[in-house]
C-alpha cells in the first residue's frame, strides 16, 4: 500500500476522534511552541544586547574602579586627574574620558525623584554616535565647576513634559547637601549603551561632582583605543600602567582582566570580599559579549530543556492515545491482515498515524511559538529574528517524537494474530 | 499431480491458559482445483480452525500445509499476508467489512494492498460490486446496508484481485433463509466460473448443494463423501 494511501486513512481515523487527536496535537503543541519561541526571543534580545554593547563601539574600553578595594587613602589620591592623562600616554590609547557616576534626589515643585548623575568632561558626547544636545548646548570646558546641567531625553520626558526646560532651574539633593542646578541642555535620544542607558541620567561638569560628592576619585574610565586592531593590546596597557599606580599600596592584588568577572560577582553579592580583589576592571567590549553570551547559553540551556521536557511529556501522550487506538481497532486490524494487509503494512499505517499527530503539532507549535515570540519583541523591544533553525528543529523534533513513541503501539499492532483480531469484541 | 491444497498430518494447538488444547489432531486431506468443498462439524469439532489453517491465517503446530506445493509452515508472517491477498478470498459470518469506508473502498482495499493503481483499483472494484449485484451502492456506508447487501460486499471483496481459491466461514450464519440462498447461489456461480470454493458451515443446505463433503469430528477428519451434484 502506497504511503499516500497511508497517509489518506490516517487521517480519516484521526478525524473520527477529533478531540482526542486535538488533546495529543496540543501536547506537542505546547512543547515546540516552548523551544521556539525560546530560542526566537533568547537570539532577538541577544542580537539587542549586542548591538547596544557594539553601540559604545568596538574600540572602547570600560575601566571601573573599586576605591573601596583600594586600602590605604595614598592609593585613592593615585586615581586622581593625572591617571587619565598617564593613560591617555600609553602607544595604543587613543583617548580617556573619565566619569564619575553617583546618585542624587531632584526636588521640583516640592516633589522630589532620584536621579542618577554622571559627572563628564566635555569629551563624553564624542564617545557615541548620535548622542548630542538635542536643545540648548552639551557641558563646554568653561563649564568647570559651574552648577550646570544637561538632562538625558528620558529625564527631560518625564520631568519636564510641559515645555523646554532649557534655562529653569533643578535643585538636586547630592550627599546630603542641597544645590540648585541651571538646565542648560537637553540630549537626544540615544538609549541603552553598555550597561547604561544614557537617557536616563543627568550629566553635570565631573568637577562639579567631585566638589558636591567631596572625592577626587573618579569611578570609571572610558577609554579608546587607537584603533579595533589594537584594542586588547591598548587593555594590556592600561592594565600595566593600572597596576604600577595601585599595587604598590595595595598587597594583595590580583592581576588584570582575568579576575573582572569575579570582581562583578562579588560587588554585586556586598562587597563582602572585596578585600582580596583587583581595585579595577579593564573591560573590552568583545569580553562584555563574549560575558553576555555565556549568561544567554545558559539561559537557553535551562529554558530549552523545559521545553525539551514538554516535548517528552507531550511524546507520551501519542504513545498513550496509539496504544488505545490500536486496541480500539484490534478487530480493523484483523480484517486488515485476513484480506491481505501485511504485518508491515499494518506497522506502517500506525506509524504515519502517530507522525501526523506529531508533525500537525509541530506546524502549530511553531506558528504559536513565532506568535509568542513576536509578542515577546514588541514588549521587550528588541527585533523578532525570525530563522530557519528553530523551524527545522520543530519539524525534525516532532517527527522523531512520532516516530520514538509511535513505534511501540505500531509494532503491537503488526504483532496481533489475525483470526485473534477478527474475534476481539 | 500435488492438489491445490495439501493437508497432511496437520495438529493445531491452542494454549488455554494452563493446558494446551488440541483442535486438531492429525488431518490429512487434499482438495484439488475447481472443486467445490463444505467442510461440516458440530462447533468445536475443529471446522474453523481448519479453515484457518487453509487459510494461511494459522501455521500448524506440527505436519504439513501446503498451498499450490508451497509449505505454509515455512513461510513468514509477511509471505503468509501475501498469499491471503493474491489467492485467497475470505468471506465471514460477521462480514467484516470497514465500517468508516464505502462498500466502493472497502472492495478496493485488498487491491491496495496488492500495490494496484487508483484508477485501475476504482474500475475494477466496481466491476466486481456490478458482479454481485450491488453496482449501484459504491457510496453506501456499511451501516446503510442490509446483511445480505453486506455479504455481497464482502463477496465482492474476496473477488478483488480474482483469487483462485474462496474460503466462506458460515457465510450466511447471520442470513435469513431468503437471503442465504441468494448467497449460497452466488458462491455457486463462483466455482462455475471456475474457482476452487470451500465453504464451512453447519446448514445442511450447503453441504447438500457441495459436490463434496468432509465432515470433521473431534479434531479428525470424520468422513469425506463426495456427492452428486
Amino acid at each position: 500500500m502506497g504511503l499516500l494511501e497511508m497517509l489518506r486513512t490516517s487521517l480519516s481515523a484521526l478525524r473520527a476522534h477529533k478531540l482526542r487527536t486535538s488533546l495529543s496535537v496540543l501536547g506537542i503543541v505546547i512543547g515546540v511552541a516552548a523551544v521556539v519561541a525560546i530560542i526566537a526571543i533568547v537570539n532577538g534580545a541577544t542580537a539587542n544586547m549586542k548591538e547596544q554593547i557594539a553601540g559604545l563601539g568596538m574600540r572602547t574600553i570600560t575601566i571601573n574602579t573599586f576605591p573601596q578595594a583600594l586600602q590605604s587613602a595614598a592609593s585613592i589620591q593615585a586615581l586622581t586627574e593625572e591617571l587619565t592623562s598617564d593613560l591617555e600616554a600609553a602607544p595604543s590609547v587613543a583617548q580617556v574620558v573619565p566619569t564619575a557616576s553617583g546618585r542624587g534626589t531632584a526636588i521640583l515643585d516640592g516633589e522630589t525623584w532620584n536621579v542618577s548623575l554622571m559627572g563628564v568632561t566635555p569629551d563624553y558626547t564624542a564617545l557615541f554616535d548620535g548622542f548630542y544636545a538635542e536643545s540648548g548646548r552639551f557641558l563646554h570646558a568653561l563649564d568647570e565647576d559651574r552648577k550646570v546641567a544637561v538632562l538625558g531625553a528620558g529625564v527631560a520626558e518625564d520631568y519636564f513634559s510641559n515645555g523646554d526646560p532649557v534655562g529653569e532651574k533643578l535643585t538636586m539633593e547630592i550627599s546630603g547637601q542641597k544645590t540648585a542646578f541651571r538646565i542648560i541642555g537637553v540630549m537626544s535620544e540615544r538609549g541603552r549603551v553598555g550597561y547604561q542607558n544614557l537617557d536616563d541620567s543627568v550629566y553635570i561638569p565631573l568637577t562639579t561632582m567631585q566638589i558636591l560628592s567631596g572625592s577626587r576619585q573618579f569611578s570609571s574610565y572610558i577609554a579608546q583605543a587607537a584603533n579595533e586592531e589594537v584594542v586588547e593590546q591598548a587593555a594590556a596597557e592600561i592594565e600595566t600602567i593600572l597596576d604600577q599606580k595601585l599595587t604598590s599600596t595595595t598587597p594583595t592584588i590580583s592581576s588584570g582582566r582575568g579576575s573582572a568577572a569575579s570582581l562583578v560577582v562579588a560587588t554585586s553579592a556586598g562587597g563582602t570580599f572585596i578585600g582580596r580583589m583587583s581595585p579595577y576592571s579593564v573591560t573590552i567590549q568583545k569580553e562584555a559579549i563574549e560575558t553576555y553570551e555565556e549568561s544567554v547559553n545558559t539561559m537557553t540551556l535551562i529554558l530549552g530543556g523545559v521545553g525539551a521536557i514538554s516535548l517528552l511529556v507531550g511524546g507520551i501522550g501519542i504513545m498513550n492515545i496509539m496504544l488505545v487506538s490500536v486496541t480500539e481497532r484490534t478487530r480493523e486490524i484483523g480484517i486488515r491482515m485476513a484480506i491481505g494487509g501485511r504485518p508491515r503494512d499494518i506497522r506502517t499505517q500506525f506509524l504515519v498515524e502517530a507522525v501526523l499527530i506529531s508533525l500537525l503539532g509541530g506546524f502549530l507549535g511553531l506558528g504559536i511559538g513565532w506568535l509568542c515570540a513576536w509578542l515577546g519583541s514588541l514588549f521587550g523591544g528588541w527585533p523578532f529574528v525570525i530563522s530557519i533553525y528553530p523551524a527545522l528543529l520543530a519539524c525534525g523534533f516532532s517527527l522523531l517524537i512520532g516516530v520514538t513513541f509511535g513505534l511501540y503501539p505500531a509494532l503491537r499492532a503488526a504483532r496481533l494474530d489475525p483470526v485473534e483480531a477478527l474475534r476481539y469484541e | 499431480m500435488i492438489g491445490m491444497i495439501e493437508l497432511q498430518r496437520v495438529t493445531k494447538d491452542y494454549p488455554m491458559g494452563e493446558v494446551v488444547y488440541r483442535a486438531l489432531r492429525g488431518v490429512d486431506l487434499r482438495i484439488d482445483e475447481h472443486e467445490l468443498v463444505a467442510i461440516t462439524g458440530a462447533s468445536g469439532s475443529g471446522k474453523s480452525t481448519l479453515m484457518h489453517v487453509i487459510g494461511a491465517l494459522h501455521r500448524p503446530t506440527s505436519g504439513r500445509a501446503l498451498f499450490d506445493g508451497e509449505d505454509l509452515g515455512r513461510l513468514s508472517r509477511e509471505e503468509l499476508a501475501e498469499i491471503r491477498n493474491k489467492k485467497i478470498g475470505f468471506i465471514f459470518q460477521q462480514f467484516f467489512l470497514l465500517p468508516r469506508a464505502t462498500a466502493l473502498q472497502n472492495v478496493e482495499l485488498p487491491m491496495a494492498y496488492a500495490g494496484i493503481r487508483p484508477q485501475e483499483r476504482r474500475e475494477r472494484a466496481q466491476t466486481c460490486l456490478e458482479r454481485v449485484g450491488l453496482g449501484e451502492f459504491g457510496h453506501h456506508c456499511p451501516t446503510q446496508l442490509s446483511g445480505g447487501q453486506s455479504q455481497r460486499v464482502a463477496i465482492a471483496r474476496a473477488l478483488a484481485n480474482s483469487p483462485r481459491l474462496i474460503l466462506g466461514d458460515e457465510p450466511t450464519g447471520n442470513l435469513d433463509s431468503h437471503t442465504s440462498e441468494e448467497i449460497v447461489d452466488l458462491f455457486t456461480s463462483l466455482h462455475r466460473e471456475g474457482r476452487t470454493v470451500i465453504i464451512v458451515s453447519h446448514e445442511p443446505e450447503i453441504a447438500r448443494r457441495a459436490e463434496r463433503e468432509i465432515v470433521l469430528r473431534d479434531g479428525w477428519v470424520e468422513e469425506d463423501r463426495r456427492g452428486t451434484s
